[in-house]
């Protein structure tokens, strides 16, 4: 089970108060974020920032403070060099006294692309020996491996029927036993935001989850929650319908 | 010198090839001409020229020269163009990679071609030593002052952990308990697990410490103070 400590009263930031979008500016990416503080408790002066980052890339950018949001001159983000799978930490420091103490914070927060799009689900591609694919977990969050040995494997993983119904269920599947049954959410309410968005996901296509998702809790049902992933499971297949045709006359052009 | 080039897909994969066939005892050469051909590689522009000829006794001259050739290309060109960085390592193959009693000894992959992986992208050995230098600058010589081949604990330790390698108050902090002035080199013993205050305990402490304190907003000094007295007295007044 997962155990936080926090003896500093260090607040979380409800990723529903959060909206980051990447836009252009001046040919470039920059971001929008909007943010919203109120009745957290947080002091007034307290400053806000948002940290953009990505393996060796990092940004800072000062929005104000608690009292007075105010979004900088520029939030571009043409200076770092990795755009893709850019996530975002926003801080809350009061500064009043001689060290800054984070009094509440919101981290791995991923933005909304032009395109209208967050992601879930980052995909990267490597040398996986003789592997196709496999789903790594950085600090809890799933990534998606792809063995990049594979001709034409990042248009591949994004259109090949085949491919989609090879690994797509089975990523979908792993995933939420992962979060549920292995790691345990202890409070649904309180989770991070790649869990709440694969919750989410996950209610979409199999409607309500079970009431305890916490492994360790006694009342957890672990036939119940793996019966539930197999209904998020099928019926996220059966809304690719189109796609499953396609991987039908593939199969059969084949045969 | 040499037209700076960048390696494509089919010049990796060529490579990829080439680290294999060592690896299971070829002798060969490293396929340095073919390699500088379409479609193995393409020209990158703007157009650089390297020093293929040059001996670099540690990475930290390595990235330095790196930086001194490249500058004024965007960060995000030369990261883009990934190509780029296993092209320099072809280029400069019996440095990252030298021949002992007529042996090469190949690592992984990722030390001689970038690799996607957040995992694991900053163990190449000629794009970290650019992408160091470029962070950090002298205050990099922890990481880079080792022979070109060499990826040390440094690296793995601090060079790993994105909240970390992107704090150069921090890297200063480090440099500064660490480093030997004296000797131009890190100190004996930082490294060693069993001794208090090593790096290691620098890096759990500082991650702890970061869920509480703003620590990107902090100067070296002050980063410093929040250490644990007793535990890093001796490298700090050493």
């Amino acid at each position: 089970m997962k155990r936080r400590l926090n003896f500093t009263d260090r607040k979380r930031i409800p990723l529903e108060r959060i909206s980051l979008t990447l836009r252009e500016e001046d040919g470039r990416r920059a971001f929008d974020a909007k943010l919203d503080l109120n009745d957290l408790g947080l002091p007034e002066q307290a400053s806000v920032y948002m940290e953009a980052y990505y393996k060796t890339d990092y940004m800072r950018y000062p929005f104000g403070t608690v009292a007075q949001f105010r979004r900088p001159l520029s939030t571009n983000l043409g200076s770092l060099g990795r755009i893709d799978n850019l996530r975002f930490r926003i801080k809350v420091v009061d500064e009043s006294g001689t060290r800054g103490l984070i009094k509440a914070v919101a981290d791995r927060i991923r933005p909304v692309t032009p395109t209208g799009v967050r992601a879930i689900l980052p995909v990267e591609f490597r040398d996986l020996g003789s592997q196709i694919w496999r789903l790594s977990f950085d600090g809890g969050e799933p990534f998606l491996e792809f063995n990049s040995a594979i001709p034409f494997i990042r248009d591949r993983a994004k259109a090949d029927y085949r491919l989609f119904f090879y690994v797509y269920p089975a990523v979908l599947r792993e995933i939420l036993v992962q979060m549920i049954i292995v790691n345990g959410i202890p409070d649904p309410e309180d989770v991070e935001e790649w869990e709440k968005d694969w919750l989410d996901f996950a209610r979409h296509y199999g409607g309500e989850a079970p009431e305890v998702l916490d492994s360790q809790d006694n009342t957890f049902d672990e036939v119940g929650v793996r019966k539930w992933i197999e209904t998020v499971v099928t019926e996220f297949c059966t809304a690719h319908r189109d796609k499953w045709n396609g991987f039908i006359q593939l199969e059969e052009k084949e045969t | 010198m040499k037209e700076l080039r960048c390696l494509s897909e089919p010049g990796r994969v060529a490579f990829t090839d080439y680290l294999q066939r060592i690896r299971q005892g070829a002798s060969e050469e490293p396929p340095v001409a073919e390699l500088s051909r379409e479609p193995f590689s393409i020209e990158f522009l703007p157009l650089v020229q390297v020093d293929e000829s040059l001996v670099f006794p540690t990475r930290y001259q390595m990235g330095e020269y790196l930086n001194t050739v490249l500058k004024g290309i965007d960060r995000n060109t030369l990261l883009a163009n990934q190509g780029i960085w296993d092209y320099l390592t072809l280029l400069w193959f019996n440095q990252v990679c030298p021949q002992n009693e007529g042996q090469r000894s190949i690592r992984e992959n990722a030390r001689y071609i970038v690799s996607p992986d957040r995992t694991d992208y900053y163990r190449h050995l000629v794009l970290c030593a650019w992408e160091l230098y470029s962070l950090h600058g002298i205050y990099s010589r922890l990481f880079l002052e080792c022979p070109p081949h060499i990826h040390n604990d440094w690296t793995e330790q601090l060079a790993s952990r994105q909240e970390i390698i992107t704090n150069k108050a921090l890297i200063e902090a480090a440099d500064r308990l660490y480093w030997d002035k004296n000797q131009q080199r890190p100190k004996t013993g930082a490294t060693d697990r069993n001794r208090p205050g090593n790096v290691r305990r620098l890096v759990l402490v500082m991650r702890q410490l970061d869920l509480t304190y703003d620590l990107h907003a902090m100067s070296v000094d002050e980063i410093v103070s929040l250490l644990p007295p007793r535990e890093f007295r001796r490298w700090r007044s050493s």
